[in-house]
């Protein structure tokens, strides 16, 4: 990096613009504090989304909540430890592996970018950390699940989200607490996941870790991506007949499979229990209505949680969004001010000090603590603690009601069936 | 199993075969008259979906009135697309038209994504969930009204299909086209008038499907292609490329093969079951069951 | 070798084009060049294998991306699983994809398909082998596998650099453009002039039409195999959704339609001017107005198949003709392989 007593060189400052190299747009804006003062002073970061395509409804909603994040640091004065520099979103597409990789290589080449958020898909994430480790990038995923991303040994990256085990562990934990509350039986289980890269995570997860909750799995139903029809799981379940479904899908398949639910008037005897984006997205709440009623969610967080700030926080969401803040909005959206703080402690946009810096995060106030008690990564760049909540819909709203320390409503079990 | 339940799932294979059947209708049309592969047939069905949707939200419509309208417009639309990139494109190797109308699909999910966003949206019609209730068996069995409705139009459309086909000028034109452009043409029939009301009302076809099954699906921008597109060309295959009888017969054959398939090897299989079907159709009945003919 | 003759100048210039292709990869400081350089190569190389059956054949093999696929998960699953090494798996994904392409040709050709139905059920054969990966859980479902790169190692096709596997994509794209310029010299390349100009007189000039068409077939599939197995090891990530998607296969294919797919050097071209087109436009339009890049894409694809029904490499070939006009015998320029 330049050294500050000597001086300004702009011959050979421009050379090294024009050179069109990487440090030089972040040299030319914080190298030389003395000529700061008249240029705009910012820096870039990247977020790789899914902004078109199958998961372009998450992409854009997570891209809301970014831009938010990013105008109220802005706001309030920018990165302190960078001399006030305000933060300049660069938005990049993620669709599919090799956009991902492409525009992983662009953000960093061609945009500059300080620290890249993303990726939403874990295939996604997996590909393209590797390349930003490589390029000595830090990056945050504070949205894509899968164990291998933090498991590979790589140094920049870091995760916010839990891995995939917590969604049985808690789900299977927060079914039998309730149960056991409303004095009700509990024992047969069925699974109800789509084949995709979540629903088999986490059907593995749950075949795993059932038998040591002293639940029975009877049957796991899996159906493919864009199904057209649910009649057969659902024919199959009314033969099963278990006392509770867990399941794991995408907003659409989850639409059409409620909807089904109701046409051939299908309701498990205790409840039915969701777990992971598709189940927790507040279109597809507002979507089903009524028919979601009694629906129990299961993820990191819900606006309607007993925790500080975080009703503040979603009423600002849902200004500008018109929805609530979930399906890895509101983990993005923390990302940003656990990147934030992370960048003012480096006091520089090198790479490896972001990184050193980010390693050394422990967080326990701030904006973060509206969905996190303490903020801080292990030596391979996960955030240990992290748990999971379940919430139950109401009328298109979900409200945490488990564990007892964050709920705000008491919960109905057994749920009726939604009419 | 319980008989019931094997009725169940049959009479509802038996309506998901009708829903398929009305999806395909304007895509056998237009393949048998201008044997033009149309991939961006998808896209307007899920047009169709979207203004019905427009329709419900800011007017209070029901689908199932403004499902004429939105077929007339959608019609104009498909004519204007055919006028514009298709007619030029007739002479030019299959390739190209496959890829045009490829490049047609990307332009419309587009658009569509543009003026309506990307999340899911619902038609809010709660009575077409509700279900009509049969004591069978032993048990009772439940369809929808947004099914049963779509099963009713997909025959009446067969028919009407096959009466204008025979009884009509423009049907007959269409016939003689699909046989014989070359010769029609030398009859003195203007094929290309024919080959724009045909693209036109294939198009329109696919939107009133949409229209029709939209307050029993969702809808996203990409939902047709996702969803329906390729089932589409298995009952198209199936049912003889062409021909609309075909086409209800096909739809009915898938749905109720998916309805097994998927109750015999897992729901997970389901698409197995049609895309099975599709090859085999293809090896060994490779003009369909109707054996290439238009009606 | 003479310039004069239009295949050999494809072959000189697709050489040149490579190495030029090379040397910025290899000079530029941008990992993003050479990743939009190596995806360009990669597509260029499937669409040139294609155009072996689907341009010089004639034949509508809409769905190349089976055969893609199929090396992918060839690759994907011995590196993963048994530690074998990509060079050998390149030739394994040949040989794999082939036997598949000659099962397809064997059932389709037999029972006569015609165009449109032969197009429709290579279509359908992809998404067959898309559902029969995302539920055989050896090869890992719908979570697809991932191949873990940490150190060097020429053997196991791993690099930390990206550069060797911009280098070594466009050797493959480089060694298939020579095998289409050699069909194209020899007498498959003739026969298959033949079958496409007209089946049934090749017929009876003794021609096999259905030993023809099979060839072409499976050498487009061998080669897309081969070009799979090696993207599995670039992308470092494969999935039955990604390999078997139709979007990217259409992809492919536009590649070549656009360029020519009568000739050398056209879906040579064409995919190297459309996926950087592709990625560039993303990223000028990228975060803002990803579905007004859908609509832009959309309509160029739809423009460039209209105002260029044969392709670049009719332009090329008509300057070639005009150039050489005077100093080339007459001869040669009907070995040439003619647009039509």
């Amino acid at each position: 990096m330049a050294k500050h007593d000597k001086p300004v060189d702009f011959d050979s400052l421009r050379r090294r613009v024009l050179g069109g190299l990487v440090g030089a747009g972040a040299l030319a804006a914080f190298g030389f504090p003395s000529i700061g003062r008249a240029q705009a002073q910012s820096v870039k970061i990247g977020f790789l989304l899914p902004l078109t395509g199958q998961f372009a409804e998450s992409g854009n909603s997570i891209k809301v909540a970014v831009e938010m994040a990013v105008e109220e640091i802005n706001a309030a004065g920018g990165l302190s430890g960078l001399g006030g520099a305000r933060i300049v979103p660069v938005f990049a597409n993620s669709t599919n592996v090799d956009e991902a990789n492409t525009e992983t290589n662009r953000l960093i080449a061609s945009e500059g970018v300080i620290a890249i958020v993303g990726a939403y898909s874990s295939g996604a994430t997996i590909s393209s950390t590797v390349i930003a480790e490589r390029a000595g990038v830090p990056y945050l995923v504070p949205n894509a699940l899968a164990d291998e991303i933090t498991e590979r040994g790589l140094t920049y990256v870091f995760k916010t989200v839990p891995n995939f085990s917590q969604y049985a562990v808690n789900g299977a934990q927060m079914a039998k607490d309730l149960s056991a509350k409303a004095g009700v039986p509990l024992k047969s289980v069925a699974l109800v996941r789509e084949n995709n890269f979540f629903g088999n995570v986490v059907g593995r997860e749950f075949a795993a870790h059932l038998p040591s909750a002293g639940l029975d799995l009877v049957r796991d139903n899996v159906f493919p991506s864009n199904p057209t029809s649910f009649e057969d799981i659902i024919v199959r379940l009314k033969r099963d007949n278990p006392d509770v479904v867990f399941a794991a899908g995408e907003p659409s398949s989850i639409t059409l499979l409620f909807q089904q639910l109701r046409e051939l008037r299908y309701w498990p005897k205790l409840g039915w229990i969701g777990v992971g984006g598709g189940y927790t997205n507040p279109v597809t709440h507002d979507n089903l209505g009524k028919l979601a009623n009694g629906l129990i969610v299961v993820n990191d967080w819900f606006p309607q949680i007993n925790r500080p700030g975080a009703a503040e926080v979603n009423e600002r969401y849902r200004a500008r969004a018109n929805k609530d803040m979930l399906g890895n909005a509101n983990t993005t959206y923390a990302g940003v001010y656990i990147l934030a703080d992370a960048l003012n402690r480096a006091g520089s946009t090198n790479g490896t000090a972001i990184r050193d810096a980010l390693r050394q995060t422990d967080l326990a106030d701030g904006m973060p603590s509206f969905m996190y008690e303490r903020v801080w990564f292990d030596e391979k760049g996960m955030m240990p603690g992290s748990i999971l909540v379940g919430a139950q819909v109401n009328n298109g709203r979900a409200r945490v009601v488990w564990p007892d320390n964050y709920k705000v409503d008491e919960p109905v079990w057994p749920v009726p069936a939604p009419r | 199993m319980e008989l019931d339940l094997i009725a169940q799932i049959l009479l509802l294979g038996l309506l998901q075969g009708g829903v398929y059947a009305l999806v395909a209708c304007g895509l056998t049309l237009i393949y048998g008259v201008m044997k033009i592969v149309n991939f961006a047939h998808a896209e307007f069905l899920t047009l169709g979906m979207y203004l019905a949707l427009v329709a419900f939200e800011q007017f209070g419509l029901n689908p199932y009135v403004v499902a004429p309208v939105i077929f007339g417009l959608v019609c104009v639309l498909g004519a204007a697309f055919q006028h514009i990139t298709i007619r030029p494109a007739l002479k030019h190797p299959q390739i190209n038209q496959m890829l045009i109308t490829i490049g047609i699909s990307t332009l419309l999910v587009g658009l569509i994504q543009l003026v309506w966003g990307p999340n899911n949206q619902v038609v809010r019609l709660p009575w077409a969930r509700n279900t009509l209730d049969i004591e069978m068996f032993g048990g009772e069995i439940s369809l929808s009204y947004a099914r049963l409705i779509a099963f009713g139009v997909a025959i009446a459309i067969a028919a009407v299909a096959w009466w204008a086909l025979r009884h009509t000028r423009m049907g007959m034109g269409m016939r003689a086209a699909s046989q014989n452009p070359f010769a029609a043409q030398l009859m003195g029939i203007d094929v290309s008038r024919i080959n724009l009301v045909t693209f036109g009302v294939g198009a329109g076809l696919a939107a009133l499907a949409g229209a029709l099954i939209s307050p029993a699906f969702f809808m996203n921008p990409t939902f047709g292609k996702e969803y329906f597109l390729l089932t589409a060309f298995v009952i198209v295959v199936l049912g003889t490329m062409g021909n609309f009888a075909g086409a209800l017969i096909g739809g009915l054959v898938i749905g109720i093969a998916e309805a097994i398939g998927g109750l015999l090897l897992g729901p997970a299989m389901r698409p197995m079951v049609s895309l099975s079907v599709f090859v085999i159709v293809l090896l060994f009945l490779p003009r369909g069951i109707f054996k290439g003919r238009l009606t | 070798m003479k310039l004069s003759n239009w295949l050999d100048w494809q072959l000189v210039a697709g050489c040149i084009v490579i190495l030029v292709a090379a040397g910025i990869g290899v000079s530029s400081p941008s990992e993003y060049v050479v990743q939009v350089i190596t995806l360009g190569a990669l597509y260029a190389a499937v669409a040139t294998a294609w155009s072996i059956a689907g341009g010089m054949g004639g034949l509508l093999l809409l769905g190349i991306i089976s055969f893609f696929g199929v090396g992918a998960y060839v690759n994907g699953i011995l590196f993963t699983k048994y530690g074998i090494s990509p060079w050998i798996n390149l030739m394994l994904g040949f040989l794999v994809a082939a036997a598949l392409g000659r099962l397809i040709a064997a059932l389709t050709l037999r029972f006569g398909l015609s165009e449109d139905y032969f197009a429709m059920f290579t279509v359908g054969i992809s998404q067959v082998l898309k559902h029969l990966l995302l539920n055989w859980e050896y090869a890992g479902q719908a979570t697809g596998i991932y191949i873990t790169i940490i150190q060097d190692d020429f053997w196991m096709m791993s690099f930390v650099s990206r550069k060797p596997y911009l280098l070594i994509g466009l050797a493959l794209l480089l060694g298939i453009v020579v095998i289409t310029y050699l069909i194209q010299r020899s007498e498959l390349g003739y026969r298959l002039a033949a079958v496409r100009l007209n089946n049934q007189a090749a017929e009876a000039l003794g021609i096999d039409s259905v030993r023809t068409k099979t060839h072409a077939i499976v050498l487009s599939a061998g080669l897309s195999g081969m070009v799979g197995a090696f993207y599995s090891q670039f992308s470092t990530f494969i999935d039955p959704a990604q390999v078997f998607s139709l979007a990217t296969n259409f992809e492919m294919l536009l590649g070549a339609v656009l360029g020519g797919r009568l000739t050398i050097i056209g879906p040579l071209l064409g995919s190297a001017a459309l996926k950087p087109i592709q990625d560039v436009m993303r990223g000028l339009m990228g975060g803002g107005a990803d579905a007004l890049y859908l609509v832009f894409y959309g309509g160029l694809l739809v423009a460039s198949c209209l105002l260029l029904p044969k392709g670049i490499a009719q332009y090329i070939q008509n300057w070639h003709k005009r150039h050489y006009a005077k100093s080339a015998p007459a001869e040669k320029q009907a070995l040439a392989g003619e647009i039509k």
